[in-house]
C-alpha cells in the first residue's frame, strides 16, 4: 500500500509541473518572443497614412489581384503535379521508381529565385536558345520568362515536392485494410485507385495545397526579379520606394493576417487528416499495380521530364556559367562563413526553445494541455508570415526597445550602453528563430513524442529526478528528430533572403543576399557559384533524411 | 573553424566602430566602389568596412538606426536622394580647401552637407538601323504615338527614373509631366524590367528600339567580359536630348558624412582621397564616368562621344520634387 502511495507521489511530483507560476513565466516570455510579430498585426489599428491612401488608390487592387492569381496557378499546378506523381510512385510499379521516389525530392533543395535566376538565363528574349529558335523558325516566340505565368512555373517547380511529399507519406502509411477490403468487394486495381485511394487523400493534397499557399505568398526573390508585383513587393515599394515604415507596416499586418488565416484553416485540415492515417507499429506494405508496359514506361518519362526540368536543367546550367564565369571569387568564402554562423545560431537558439517547450509540454499535461498546445501554435505563426513582414516588426520592436533603454540610462544619469539592438546580429537572429521556429518544433516534437511515457514513469519509479530523465532519456532517444530540426532549419536560414536584406548588420552579407544582388545586377554569372552552393546545402536534409533510410524518423 | 564562426559572430554583435575604420553605406554597387576604398585602405590604414544596398533601403536604415548608427560615409548613386538624406536630417556639414578646389560649387551642396564624384548623364539608346536621328529631339518627345510599341524602361522604383521625372517636373510642371507620363507608359514595348544593361540588350535584340540609360553603362558593356553585352553595346548608338532646349539631364554620384559619425577626420580624408587626381582618373577610365575635378581629363570613349549642352538645373531641385515624381509614376501606370 505505502509503495503504491509512495510511486504515486512520484509519479504526481515528476509528471505534474511543481506550480502554475512557471506557465506565467513561459507565457509572458513567449509573448515577448513574439512580440515583432504582435506589433505588425496591431499597426493595422493605427490610421492610414497619405502615403498609404496614394498606395490603395493606385496599385493596391492589382497587387492584390496578381498575388492571388500566382496563388491559384501555383496551388493548382503544384496539387497537380505533386499528386500524380505522388500516387504513381507510391501505388504504380514502373522502371525507376525506386530512385524517382526520393529523387522527386530534389527540385526542394533550390530556391525559386535560383530557379528564376537559371531560366532567365536560358529563356529571356536576348538570351542564345530563343535567339536561335526566332532566326530559325522567325515567327515563333516562345513567351515572355519574366511574367506572372514565369513565376507561376517557377514556384510550381519549387513547391510541388511539398505536395508530392505529403501525398506520398499518406499514402504510404494507411493501413491496406480500407484498399484490401475493395479488392475483396471485386473492384479492379485501377478502380481501387480511382475510387477509395484520391478521396482519401483529400486532407493530404488540402495540406499540402495550403502549405504551397504560404511559400507562394512568402517568395520575395522570384516575383522581384521577374518584375510580378505581389503583395510582398508592396512592403518594399512602401517602405523603401515611398518612404513610409507606417504605411509599409500597416500593409504587412493586412498581409500577414492573410496568412495566419491560411495557416489555421491548415491546422485544421491536419487534424481531419489522422483520422485516415492510423499509425501502426507494422510497416503497411500496399500491393503494387503494374500498369502495361507502355503505361510504365509513359509514368517514367513523366518522372524524369519534371526532374529534368525542375532540378537537372537549372542547376545543369549554373554549373556551365560558373565554369564560365571568373571563377572562385575571394569574398565567397566569408559569404560561406557568415551563412554558416548565421544560419547555425538560428538553427541552435530554434532547436533549444523547441526542446524546452516540447519537454515542458510533455511533463504538463492534463488539464493545461491546452496552454501548451496554444503556445505552440502561436510560436508556430510565423512560418506563415511573409519575412519582410517579421524584419518590419522585430525593426519596429527593436526600435522602441532601444529608445526605452537610452530613455532608462538618460533618467539613471548613466551612460547608455554601447550595445544596440536596431543592425545587430542578436535582431536578424531573433527574426530567423521567429520565422523557422515551427519546422523546429514539428521536427522535435516528432521525435520525443515516439518515447512511450512508460519509460517515463519507469524512469520515475527507478528514482531519477526531472533534469536527470531529460539528459539521459529525450536528449537520446530523441536525438534524431533534434538533429532534423538543426538542420531542416539549418537549410531555410540558408535560403532565406528578404528578412536577410533587409535586418543583415553592417558588412554582413550571406550567399543569398549576394545571389540576389548579382542576378540583380544582370551578372549571372557571379551569382552562379553562391547559388550553387546554396543548392548544395538544400541537397542535405533530402539526402540524409530519406523516408527509408533505416534509423531516421523522416 | 568554430573560433572563427564565434569570431565572426561577436564582432558582428558589437556596434562600435573601432578607431581606425570607417563605415561606409553605398548605393553603388560593391565592384563600383570596392576597388578605390582597397586603394584608399592601402594608403591610408585605416580599414574600410562596406555595406551595399539600394538607396532607399539605406536611408531607411539609417533613420532606423538613428543615433547608435555606425556610418560615417553615404555613398548614393543620385542628387534626389542626397536631398532626401538632407531633409531627413542624415548628413553632417564638412568643408575643406581640398573640397572646394576639387568640385564646381554647383555640384555640391551649399553648405557642404554633400559633393559629387562623379557626373552621368541620362541619354536615348537607340537601334541604329531602325531610328533615324532625326526622329529624335527631347524626352517629351518618347511621349509621341510614333513610338508605339518601341520604348523599353526599367521600373519607376528606379532612382534615375524618378530624378529624370523631378528634372520634367521641374522644369515642364505638374500637367504636361502627367501627360508625358502617360504618353510613355502608353508606349512601353513590355512591362518595366531589368536595369539600363537589359534595356540595351532587349533594343539589340530588337524587343524595341529605344531607352533610357546612363552614360556609363554604354561604357561598361562595350568594354565587358561577356560577349554578348560587347555585341549589344555595338549595336545601339546614343544620343544626347534636348539640345536645342535645357539640355542633355545630368545627375552625379556623391558623397557624404553620416550625422552620427564618430570618425569625422577618417571620412574626411576618404572623401578627400576619391576627389584626388588618380580616383578622378580612375572613375574616368574604369568607370566611364565624367570626373567633377576640373583639370582631368574624361576617358577616350566620353571624349568621342563629343561635347553636350548639359541641364544646369541646380540639383538640389530634383530632390524637392523627388516624391512627387514618384507618386506622378504611380498614377500614369508605371510599374
Amino acid at each position: 500500500m505505502e509503495v503504491i502511495s509512495r510511486a504515486t507521489d512520484i509519479q504526481r511530483q515528476f509528471i505534474r509541473l511543481r506550480s502554475g507560476g512557471l506557465r506565467v513565466w513561459v507565457g509572458v516570455i513567449a509573448s515577448l518572443g513574439v512580440a515583432p510579430l504582435l506589433w505588425v498585426l496591431f499597426s493595422v489599428t493605427q490610421s492610414p497614412g497619405d502615403i498609404l491612401q496614394h498606395f490603395i488608390s493606385t496599385f493596391a487592387v492589382d497587387y492584390l489581384l496578381t498575388t492571388l492569381s500566382l496563388m491559384v496557378l501555383v496551388v493548382s499546378g503544384c496539387l497537380l503535379l505533386g499528386g500524380i506523381l505522388g500516387i504513381c510512385v507510391a501505388r504504380l510499379d514502373f522502371p525507376g521508381r525506386s530512385v524517382f521516389r526520393w529523387a522527386l525530392m530534389l527540385p526542394m533543395a533550390a530556391p525559386a529565385y535560383i530557379v528564376a535566376y537559371a531560366y532567365t538565363g536560358l529563356l529571356d528574349y536576348g538570351a542564345p536558345l530563343p535567339t536561335l529558335l526566332r532566326d530559325w523558325q522567325g515567327s515563333f516566340q516562345i513567351p515572355e520568362i519574366r511574367s506572372l505565368e514565369g513565376a507561376a512555373c517557377v514556384l510550381i517547380a519549387v513547391l510541388f515536392p511539398y505536395v508530392y511529399a505529403l501525398v506520398l507519406a499518406a499514402a504510404v502509411n494507411r493501413p491496406p485494410s480500407l484498399t484490401e477490403a475493395a479488392r475483396v468487394l471485386g473492384c479492379s486495381p485501377w478502380r481501387v485507385l480511382w475510387r477509395v485511394e484520391l478521396p482519401l487523400l483529400r486532407p493530404a493534397l488540402a495540406a499540402g495545397g495550403l502549405l504551397v499557399a504560404l511559400e507562394t505568398l512568402a517568395d520575395y526573390g522570384t516575383v522581384k526579379y521577374f518584375g510580378v508585383d505581389t503583395l510582398s513587393t508592396g512592403v518594399f515599394r512602401l517602405w523603401f520606394t515611398l518612404g513610409d515604415l507606417g504605411a509599409a507596416m500597416h500593409w504587412g499586418a493586412s498581409l500577414a493576417s492573410f496568412a495566419i488565416v491560411l495557416m489555421f484553416l491548415q491546422f485544421l485540415l491536419r487534424g481531419r487528416e489522422t483520422r485516415f492515417s492510423a499509425r501502426t507499429l507494422v510497416k503497411s506494405v500496399h500491393p503494387l499495380i503494374c500498369p502495361s508496359r507502355w503505361q510504365a514506361w509513359v509514368i517514367a518519362c513523366l518522372c524524369g521530364l519534371t526532374l529534368a526540368v525542375t532540378f537537372i536543367v537549372p542547376v545543369g546550367y549554373l554549373f556551365w556559367l560558373a565554369a564560365l564565369s571568373a571563377g572562385w571569387k575571394p569574398e565567397y568564402s566569408s559569404l560561406i562563413m557568415n551563412s554558416i554562423a548565421l544560419a547555425g545560431l538560428v538553427s541552435s537558439v530554434a532547436v533549444l526553445v523547441s526542446f524546452t517547450w516540447i519537454v515542458m509540454t510533455r511533463r504538463d499535461q492534463g488539464l493545461h494541455a491546452p496552454f501548451w498546445s496554444l503556445g505552440k501554435n502561436i510560436l508556430s505563426l510565423g512560418y506563415g508570415v511573409p519575412g519582410v513582414v517579421v524584419a518590419v516588426g522585430a525593426l519596429g520592436v527593436a526600435g522602441h526597445v532601444d529608445a526605452g533603454i537610452e530613455g532608462a540610462a538618460a533618467s539613471l544619469g548613466i551612460e547608455p550602453p554601447s550595445w544596440y539592438l536596431v543592425g545587430s546580429m542578436t535582431l536578424l537572429v531573433w527574426a530567423g528563430v521567429l520565422r523557422f521556429l515551427a519546422v523546429a518544433l514539428r521536427a522535435v516534437k516528432r521525435g520525443i513524442e515516439g518515447i512511450p511515457r512508460t519509460l517515463d514513469e519507469q524512469c520515475a519509479l527507478l528514482g531519477h529526478s526531472a533534469r536527470q530523465v531529460t539528459w539521459r532519456l529525450y536528449l537520446p532517444l530523441a536525438r534524431p528528430g533534434i538533429l532534423a530540426g538543426v538542420l531542416l532549419v539549418f537549410v531555410d536560414v540558408i535560403k532565406e533572403l528578404p528578412a536577410t536584406l533587409v535586418l543583415r548588420p553592417i558588412g554582413f552579407d550571406t550567399l543569398a543576399v549576394r545571389a540576389f544582388e548579382f542576378a540583380s545586377d544582370e551578372r549571372l554569372a557571379d551569382a552562379a557559384w553562391p547559388s550553387l552552393i546554396i543548392v548544395a546545402v538544400g541537397l542535405l536534409p533530402i539526402l540524409l533524411l530519406r523516408p527509408g533510410r533505416r534509423g531516421r524518423a523522416a | 573553424m568554430l573560433f572563427r564562426v564565434i569570431a565572426v559572430v561577436l564582432m558582428a554583435w558589437s556596434g562600435i566602430a573601432q578607431a581606425a575604420e570607417l563605415n561606409v553605406y553605398s548605393s553603388r554597387k560593391q565592384e563600383l566602389v570596392a576597388p578605390l576604398l582597397d586603394k584608399f585602405s592601402a594608403t591610408s590604414g585605416i580599414k574600410v568596412n562596406l555595406i551595399t544596398a539600394e538607396d532607399g533601403m539605406l536611408i531607411q536604415r539609417l533613420k532606423t538606426e538613428g543615433k547608435r548608427s555606425p556610418a560615417d560615409v553615404l555613398l548614393l548613386a543620385d542628387a534626389g536622394r542626397f536631398e532626401l538624406a538632407a531633409r531627413e536630417g542624415l548628413l553632417k556639414p564638412v568643408s575643406s580647401p581640398a573640397i572646394t578646389a576639387a568640385v564646381p560649387a554647383f555640384l555640391r551642396h551649399p553648405d557642404g552637407l554633400w559633393v559629387g564624384l562623379t557626373q552621368r548623364a541620362r541619354v536615348f539608346a537607340y537601334a541604329s538601323e531602325r531610328v533615324k536621328v532625326d526622329e529624335l529631339s527631347d524626352y517629351l518627345g518618347l511621349a509621341d504615338p510614333r513610338w508605339k510599341g518601341r520604348l523599353c524602361a526599367r521600373s519607376s522604383t528606379n532612382v534615375y527614373n524618378q530624378s529624370l521625372t523631378a528634372a520634367m517636373l521641374a522644369h515642364h510642371g505638374a500637367e504636361k509631366t502627367a501627360a508625358w507620363l502617360s504618353g510613355m507608359v502608353a508606349n512601353f514595348a513590355r512591362p518595366p524590367q531589368g536595369g539600363d544593361r537589359d534595356q540595351i540588350k532587349d533594343i539589340a535584340a530588337g524587343r524595341c528600339d529605344i531607352a533610357l540609360v546612363n552614360t556609363y553603362y554604354v561604357g561598361g558593356m562595350l568594354n565587358s567580359q561577356d560577349p554578348v553585352e560587347r555585341e549589344a553595346a555595338a549595336r545601339i548608338s546614343l544620343f544626347f536630348p534636348d539640345q536645342s532646349g535645357v539640355g542633355t539631364h545630368m545627375n552625379i554620384s556623391g558623397a557624404g558624412v553620416a550625422v552620427h559619425s564618430r570618425n569625422n577626420a577618417a571620412a574626411l580624408a576618404l572623401i578627400e582621397f576619391m576627389l584626388g587626381e588618380e580616383s578622378q582618373r580612375w572613375y574616368a577610365d574604369s568607370n566611364f564616368e565624367y570626373p567633377v575635378r576640373p583639370g582631368v581629363k574624361p576617358g577616350d570613349l566620353l571624349v568621342k562621344w563629343g561635347d553636350y549642352r548639359r541641364d544646369s538645373l541646380p540639383l538640389k531641385t530634383i530632390g524637392d520634387f523627388q516624391q512627387q515624381a514618384t507618386m506622378a509614376m504611380d498614377k500614369a501606370g508605371w510599374k
